[in-house]
């Protein structure tokens, strides 16, 4: 009896569940009065949330380039960046403020064209630093990268053929095994390697080489099922715009001067 | 009823994809296509990219689905079945393959070719081959993920993983300090208790885990083979063994402890040091009794686990010893002791990976049923080799010569893989596998004159023989992965394989001697080939508050020169095999109601079968049948959560094993608590 009671209730649940369904998208379909935006957190300094006025490089484009085309724009609570993702394909999001565009990304969200882009350096152990001035100076030598981060083109038709580069899942990781000499070297985005080091205690221990192995384009991304489709291509304009005029080089320009002041705060503290 | 249920689940699943589908989405599915993988290669890669057919378990899905077992776990597996014997007693089988020979005994249905891990360290019983379940001394607590490889890897792992791997990762202390315990009670007087404190020291990290459980039988009756009826176990006339079972009502009376202390693994010189000890007393099927399908295990054993690795060496030692008994067969009493010793090295080239290796077993076992102490040595020379020829197309290949003290042949296993990833969201695959058996204590060394106790004119003479042949298995498979888009992954794999080299204990016509009836048992070679086509189909789908995991695997086995009987020069033909479904699949979908509520439906379907086994056995027709497990789970906050369960909800109350329980819908009840960060 309890069983069928329990199949009974399946078909209720179903019921329950399309009624959920049909909610949802109701209060989905969201109004057209501001244009909402999130980004991927502990990305500084493409992308913050700590100060509202300073969002990072990427947050600050988007909030500068709203202001001069008179919209309204609201940040989105920290989220999961599938989360993020998501909403923005459903347009539940509009804006993501700082995307690598990848082929899978192009299908589904428009770009802006790239305003930044995100350097890949060199990490070693300072006890271990070689002399790195092209990328052949990594031959013979044991390194790695985060899983399914890309080097660029060049640099990954040059790895394939010349280089040992393993992959690890994280950049904890590949800091870890930096530190604790597994790899002879470690390939990650330079302003947030640096960040990620800070945080397990291993400035210390590891080095950031000068020369840049590769840079990737940052964008950023609008979607292509919000209702403000007006709004968003405004502010893409706006965002060319401010490109042409060097608005956001400006904006660049701050963000390294205050990462370097940082840097320098830091070095004059120790 | 059953066809309601079905279509309640269909219309479910379904719901979902018309609400969320269709999308670029980070989700469920892009995460499992992107977890990290390290049993099919032997090293880390990603599980898009991998050779090989394999699936992962992880923590989280155990902890939703309310699996209180390991290899109850195994349900959420594509390609495997899972039957349960008696409440928490679980045979696992990875795409069937099972007692093939006719007139097979009763422990032919236990798996024999799967070969099972836990931290690298290998479980198999050499007893007759096959897994005890109830004597792993590890809980779900402990399970940080489980790799299941489908396919020949013996190539990789030394002999027995002819039908595939189950590789146990256990956790690990993190670095910050906790004590966690988690209670569970069902009906049938089932109670978990487990308990983890971990804290890390400097550089080391301990963890400390222990796990009681008791579980009552869902029967008070057992299936009696002369009757053919279940019968309370006052009624029932035994006639092969000397006694009954300790406690007939109970299925689990089980307790284990684990102490594991390492460094940090990503460190150049890391270790992993574990202790542990279980004792265990259950009913599962093991033993060929003429009366009832199920026997009492007692089973205690100790032991640990050494790993050091230095850069890209990689070495293991590993030791486990304990007793083994089973009720009322006082012949089969043994000690076992099984010593573990393995070294590999990975050298690295641009486009290349080389890594040899050499795997070292001994195992000794000292029982009356081999005549005292016995042991088998198995030395595995292994050498893998892994070419880029372009950066999306991979070749490996691996060897393996495994060299035995018994028999005296030698078996070479090979491996030959290729990957090619046709675009970023798709890669093929296919191989060409070989496995082969390793020797067993039963196979090789049984001497036995078993003179019945309730008939003492009657008299079996069992012989083994130590150059007794290694069964082998060829598979060919094909396989595809495909990122259909961010919340859909789809998997397909085709797989054909070829199974001979069959031993079993053939029979001699009936002698009279000293006023005794005896019959000579005595392994030799038999003509049978199994051949199995196939093909698993895996989805995985993640909405926004949903995730869904559906799989279904159609599978036939022909047998090719099946012999009419055990007796010497019976006649030959060819049949199909009955005894693994046609088909078999399953469902696991969550929906997340909110942050802390989570309900988890986890449903898997065997396809009619039968089982053949010689007399009194017989035979038994086991109809298709749906079981499902409804999962309510609520996390509070960090510290504390609980679930609510009602498993094995079925339209069916039949025995899914040999005439052993017939299941019933049971009831659970969990609570975890955490203390610390």
């Amino acid at each position: 009896m309890i069983r069928y009671m329990l199949f009974r209730n399946s078909y209720l649940k179903q019921l329950l569940l399309i009624v959920l369904c049909s909610v949802s998208n109701l209060i989905f379909a969201a109004s057209c009065e501001s244009l909402s935006v999130n980004g991927a957190d502990g990305w500084y300094p493409y992308f913050a949330r700590q100060n509202p006025d300073k969002l990072g490089i990427m947050g600050d484009i988007v909030t500068r380039a709203a202001e001069r085309a008179n919209l309204n724009i609201r940040l989105n609570p920290s989220i999961p960046w599938k989360r993020i993702l998501f909403n923005l394909r459903y347009g539940k999001l509009d804006i993501i403020a700082g995307a690598l565009r990848t082929q899978q990304r192009e299908k589904q969200f428009l770009f802006s064209s790239p305003v930044h882009f995100a350097e890949l350096r060199v990490f070693v152990r300072k006890d271990r630093s070689f002399d790195f001035n092209q990328i052949s100076d990594l031959i013979g030598r044991s390194g790695g990268k985060v899983r399914g981060m890309s080097l660029g083109q060049e640099a990954e038709d040059y790895a394939f053929e010349n280089l040992i580069i393993d992959d690890v899942p994280s950049p904890k990781s590949l800091f870890q095994m930096v530190a604790g000499g597994r790899l002879d070297y470690g390939i990650f985005y330079w302003s947030t390697g640096k960040q990620e080091i800070e945080k397990n205690n291993l400035s210390s221990i590891i080095n950031i080489l000068p020369y840049a192995l590769s840079k990737e384009g940052l964008y950023i991304a609008f979607s292509k099922n919000s209702q403000c489709q007006a709004k968003i291509s405004q502010l893409n304009n706006e965002i060319q715009r401010m490109k042409d005029d060097g608005s956001i080089e400006a904006i660049i320009q701050y963000y390294h001067s205050v990462v370097a002041t940082e840097e320098l705060e830091r070095m004059n503290g120790s | 009823m059953v066809h309601n249920y079905i279509l309640c689940l269909l219309v479910t699943a379904l719901i979902p994809m018309s609400s969320f589908s269709d999308g670029l989405f980070y989700g469920e599915s892009e995460e499992m296509g992107s977890a990290s993988s390290s049993t099919s290669s032997k090293r880390d890669e990603e599980l898009f990219s991998t050779p090989l057919s394999i699936s992962i378990v992880t923590a989280d899905q155990i902890k939703k689905s309310a699996v209180t077992s390991i290899a109850e776990a195994m349900k959420l597996v594509p390609g495997v079945i899972v039957r349960e014997q008696t409440n928490g007693q679980f045979e696992v089988h990875l795409r069937g393959l099972q007692s093939v020979i006719s007139g097979a005994t009763l422990t032919s249905l236990n798996n024999l070719k799967t070969l099972i891990m836990i931290d690298n360290r290998i479980v198999f019983d050499y007893f007759n081959g096959g897994i005890f379940w109830d004597t792993l001394p590890i809980s779900v607590e402990d399970v940080d993920r489980i790799e299941v490889v489908r396919g020949a890897v013996s190539s990789l792992y030394g002999a027995n993983a002819v039908t595939g791997v189950i590789h146990i990762f256990t956790k690990r202390a993190r670095d910050q300090g906790s004590v966690k315990t988690s209670l569970i009670a069902g009906t049938k007087n089932s109670q978990i208790a487990q308990f983890v404190a971990e804290k890390s020291f400097e550089q080391a990290r301990i963890r400390l885990s222990a796990m009681s459980e008791k579980r009552d039988r869902y029967e008070d009756e057992y299936f009696d083979f002369a009757t053919r009826e279940y019968q309370k176990p006052r009624d029932i006339n035994l006639t092969s063994t000397l006694g009954s079972h300790n406690h007939p009502e109970q299925a689990v009376d089980k307790h284990s402890f684990n102490a594991v202390i390492n460094n940090d693994p990503l460190n150049f010189l890391n270790y992993d040091l574990s202790f542990f000890h279980q004792e265990s007393d259950v009913q599962k099927v093991h033993m060929n009794s003429n009366d009832i399908p199920l026997t009492n295990n007692l089973s205690n054993t100790d032991g640990y686990n050494l790993k050091l690795n230095y850069g890209n060496f990689s070495s293991r030692v590993s030791q486990h010893w304990g007793k083994q008994e089973t009720v009322g067969f006082p012949d089969f009493t043994y000690d076992t002791e099984i010593s573990q010793a393995s070294l590999s090295y990975q050298i690295k080239y641009p486009r290349w990976v080389i890594q040899p290796g050499i795997d070292s077993y001994r195992i000794k076992y000292d029982g009356i049923f081999i005549g005292g102490e016995r042991e088998l040595i198995e030395i595995n020379y292994m050498l893998r080799m892994e070419y880029n020829p372009h950066k999306n197309w991979r070749f490996i290949s691996a060897l393996s010569y495994s060299d035995f003290n018994a028999p005296e042949d030698n078996e070479l296993n090979y491996q030959f893989l290729s990957t090619y990833q046709l675009s970023f969201d798709t890669s093929i695959r296919g191989s060409i596998q070989t496995s082969s058996s390793s020797p067993f204590m039963v196979g090789q060394y049984i001497d036995l004159e078993f003179t019945f106790p309730n008939d003492t004119t009657q008299r079996v003479d069992v012989k083994g023989d130590k150059n007794g042949r290694l069964s082998r298995i060829e598979t060919y498979e094909l396989g595809i992965r495909k990122q259909l888009n961010f919340n859909n992954f789809i998997e397909l794999e085709l797989f054909h394989s070829e199974l001979d080299n069959f031993t079993t204990f053939m029979i001699k016509a009936p002698v009279l001697i000293d006023g005794q009836t005896v019959t000579t048992r005595s392994l030799g070679n038999l003509p049978q080939k199994a051949v199995q086509d196939g093909a698993t189909i895996n989805w995985l789908y993640e909405g926004l508050g949903w995730d869904v995991n559906a799989f279904l695997t159609w599978q036939n086995t022909e047998v090719l020169n099946q012999t009419e009987s055990l007796f010497e020069g019976a006649n030959t033909f060819n049949e199909h095999n009955k005894t693994t479904p046609k088909y078999f699949a399953g469902l696991n979908a969550n929906w997340k109601i909110s942050e802390s509520l989570n309900f988890n439906l986890l449903s898997n379907y065997l396809h009619e079968h039968t089982f053949e086994l010689q007399q009194p056995q017989g035979s038994k027709y086991i109809p298709s049948a749906l079981y499902s497990n409804l999962t309510l789970n609520y996390q509070y906050n960090n510290y504390t959560g609980g679930y609510i369960s009602v498993k094995n909800l079925s339209d069916q109350d039949e025995s899914q094993h040999f005439y052993t329980d017939r299941l019933e819908p049971t009831y659970w009840l969990g609570f975890n608590m955490k203390f610390g960060d």
